[in-house]
């Protein structure tokens, strides 16, 4: 852990920097066209296209599943890897508005509907709203440690914090319904700060997608496969499984690896949007890879482009990089990048360590 | 069949495999394929479609909205169907303008092509059908309004007393003149007069001149207690009012400009806000962005981060122009996305809200 906080940019060089992110954008923005429009469309293909060949290869395996197991892994690992892309480089994406410009309503973020438990609607508000404009942001973003882990040592430490190896382990297995709940912030109810009656009204929409969600996985393409229920059942949950945890660690790799910064409320109250721009660049974290690891992440492996362009298509991530880490040299501003191993590993670290008590060895100052 | 068979789960791998084995078919409306294209004239041409649905009950002289997509963005373009009601394929003529987005897909994209389309909406008609004294007055493209009122007079028999007037500036632009001798051959007493205002008339039925009071004298009609149906461009129209309304029983008009040609208004001018699913009508300052605007006007649309990230105050804006204040890009084509937080109006503009 650096022994003293980086020196942020302020006053006049700030808003330089951030004249040329605006810059940045607005070249690429100019430039959105047909090859931007063909590669959301391919990856769509890729989505709906895995998901037939992984269920038709469990289905084949079903009956003789002790001597198809490898096919039973593939189309495991096909379906998975179609849910991965459905929910990471599409959906995630689309819902940003990533693709609005096209003006096609199948790709438009505020009808797009994905294959996760999170109704959409809700993702816009907790995701979209919460974590981007407040990332990073003690008590307005809960992607914090969702209220359940101690992620840095500026949040409170409690005996609860003592479990949290076993939740977070927890959290990844479960890692989509838990993205679903945290609409809700259960903790208030848990709390008694708010009536579990307000909870039912609150969850209504949950509530509704749940078994059609569920169902689909659990209930009718295992019942397709009649006599061979649980083979297919299983491969749905080991699909389902795969993805929570892929998508968990790739997340978690984001904004909570070793370098990462925290802000208090005051310390954002007269950013301007330059400021906001060297807060999401604070407080986020790259993974280093090929055209295969960022497609799979959704190229939320270029976690920082993704927070200071939330609207641009994902694909253009990896080309801005390079401006964008060009800049941050120019102007002092840490650029956090690693490998997948080297990230997640201080992202477990930092879970681990702040189980125990702990006190922060700098606060990041501005001015 | 657009009926909801998909369970929510599904849906969106059912509109993906439905709308790859059955091309045309589109959870988001309907679409057509071009089957026949014709030259109507120098610089126009015939689209011949074919609907994937049946459209539903519309009169002649309506208008069809066509989406389809350039470099990866759909656009929208409105054009008045020619052919009528009841025939299988759907007829448009349309003015290809240099550099136009529509002019450049037509292009590229040959026959057999697919258009998105809307049902039909709008448009010009007479009142009385059969009355004695019709008189229509086009410049243009706005031919092709007037073409939809002589085609269907023509199939009902009630070409008597209706008289055509058609300004453009060369012969070569103009469109139908074939048909419309063969009608006039057909119903002697269909009258036509085709007006040149860039070269010499040489036949009988042609006059020169633009629309004022020297040329009424030479209209094929008697203007005076007619019922008089105008299209052209929104100067031609504004002429036809100003010289007709006393005299003419009725005037109806049409004008249409495309939006890319619309006038942005500066940011202080103050600009008419149409809510769509209220009906209501605001006047806003055009300077100040549009969700703003409307919370001083007593709404409270759904909105989140105010900084153009998190999509909730996103809704729909079939017309207008609007900039987007992150940039300053100024956006005159209708759009499914636009955002309240950070756009501001710089026309008059329709919201789907």
């Amino acid at each position: 852990m650096p022994a003293t906080a980086p020196a942020l940019l302020t006053g006049e060089r700030l808003e330089a920097f951030g004249a040329e992110l605006d810059a940045l954008r607005e070249k690429h923005v100019r430039d959105l066209g047909a090859v931007d429009a063909r590669y959301i469309r391919r990856v769509r293909h890729a989505v709906r296209w895995t998901e037939v060949v992984g269920r038709l290869a469990l289905y084949a395996a079903a009956p003789w599943p002790w001597l198809l197991w490898p096919l039973w892994c593939f189309g495991v690992l096909a379906l998975a890897v179609s849910k991965i892309l459905d929910n990471m480089e599409l959906g995630h994406n689309v819902i940003h508005g990533q693709y609005d410009w096209m003006n096609d309503p199948s790709l438009q973020g505020d009808r797009f509907q994905w294959d996760h438990l999170c109704p959409a609607d809700w993702w816009r508000q907790t995701h979209n709203h919460s974590h981007h404009q407040w990332t990073n942001v003690r008590g307005k973003d809960d992607d914090i440690g969702y209220g359940l882990l101690r992620i840095f040592p500026e949040q409170r430490w409690t005996p609860f914090a003592l479990g949290q190896p076993l939740y977070a382990a927890l959290l990844a297995v479960f890692y989509q319904t838990g993205i679903a709940v945290q609409h809700l912030k259960l903790g208030k109810y848990l709390k008694g700060q708010r009536p579990w009656r307000e909870f039912w009204v609150e969850a209504r929409p949950l509530l509704r997608k749940l078994p059609w969600q569920g169902g689909k996985d659990y209930l009718f393409f295992p019942l397709l496969a009649g006599p061979f229920f649980l083979p297919v059942l299983l491969g749905n949950a080991a699909a389902n499984l795969l993805r929570n945890l892929w998508t968990f660690v790739v997340i978690f790799c984001g904004h909570f690896t070793k370098d990462a910064i925290t802000f208090t409320p005051a310390q954002v109250k007269e950013e301007t949007r330059a400021g906001w721009y060297q807060r999401q660049i604070l407080g986020s974290s790259n993974i280093e890879g090929g055209p295969l690891m960022h497609l799979m992440t959704g190229n939320l492996s270029h976690q920082i482009e993704h927070h200071l362009f939330p609207d641009l298509p994902a694909r253009r991530y990896a080309d801005m990089a390079v401006e964008v880490r060009a800049l941050c040299a120019r102007y002092g501003v840490p650029y956090n990048t690693g490998s997948l191993p080297k990230q997640f590993g201080e992202v477990v670290w930092r879970v681990l360590r702040h189980a125990f008590p702990s006190r922060p060895h700098w606060v990041a100052k501005t001015a | 069949m657009s009926f909801a068979f998909a369970l929510p789960p599904f849906r969106p791998a059912w509109d993906y495999w439905r709308g790859l084995l059955q091309p045309g078919w589109s959870p988001y409306g309907n679409t057509a394929r071009i089957v026949r294209r014709a030259p109507a004239a120098a610089d126009s041409e015939t689209l011949w479609l074919r609907p994937f649905r049946r459209l539903g009950n519309w009169q002649p002289g309506q208008h069809l909205t066509v989406g389809f997509e350039l470099d990866g963005r759909r656009f929208q373009r409105s054009f008045t169907l020619t052919s009528l009601p009841g025939e299988t394929e759907l007829a448009l003529t349309v003015r290809k303008r240099a550099g136009g987005r529509f002019a450049d897909w037509l292009e590229a994209a040959g026959s057999g092509a697919r258009l998105s389309i809307s049902e039909p909406w709008g448009g010009l008609a007479f009142e009385l059908p059969e009355a004695p004294q019709r008189l229509l007055l086009a410049a243009g493209s706005g031919i092709t309004a007037a073409m939809a009122q002589v085609r269907a007079a023509a199939a009902r028999g009630q070409m008597a007393g209706l008289g055509l007037a058609y300004w453009v500036r060369e012969r070569a632009q103009a469109c139908f003149l074939e048909e419309l001798h063969l009608l006039q051959a057909r119903f002697p007493e269909f009258r036509f007069r085709l007006f040149l205002t860039g070269d010499t008339p040489v036949a009988g039925h042609e006059a020169d001149g633009r629309l004022d009071a020297g040329t009424l004298a030479a209209l094929p009609a008697d203007p005076r207690g007619a019922e008089v149906l105008a299209c052209g461009p929104q100067g031609f129209v504004a002429r036809v009012e100003a010289l007709l309304r006393e005299a003419a029983a009725r005037v109806a008009t049409e004008s249409f400009t495309p939006p890319v040609l619309l006038e942005p208004v500066s940011a202080d001018a103050s600009i008419a806000l149409t809510l769509a699913r209220s009906g209501r009508v605001l006047s806003i300052p055009a300077g100040t962005p549009l969700l703003a605007a409307l919370e001083a006007a007593g709404l409270k649309p759904e909105h989140g981060c105010r900084a153009g990230l998190c999509g909730r105050c996103v809704c729909a804006k079939p017309e207008g122009v609007h900039v987007d204040l992150r940039d300053g890009s100024v956006h005159p084509e209708a759009s499914h996305a636009l955002k309240l937080c950070v756009s501001a109006a710089r026309s008059d503009l329709r919201l789907d809200l």
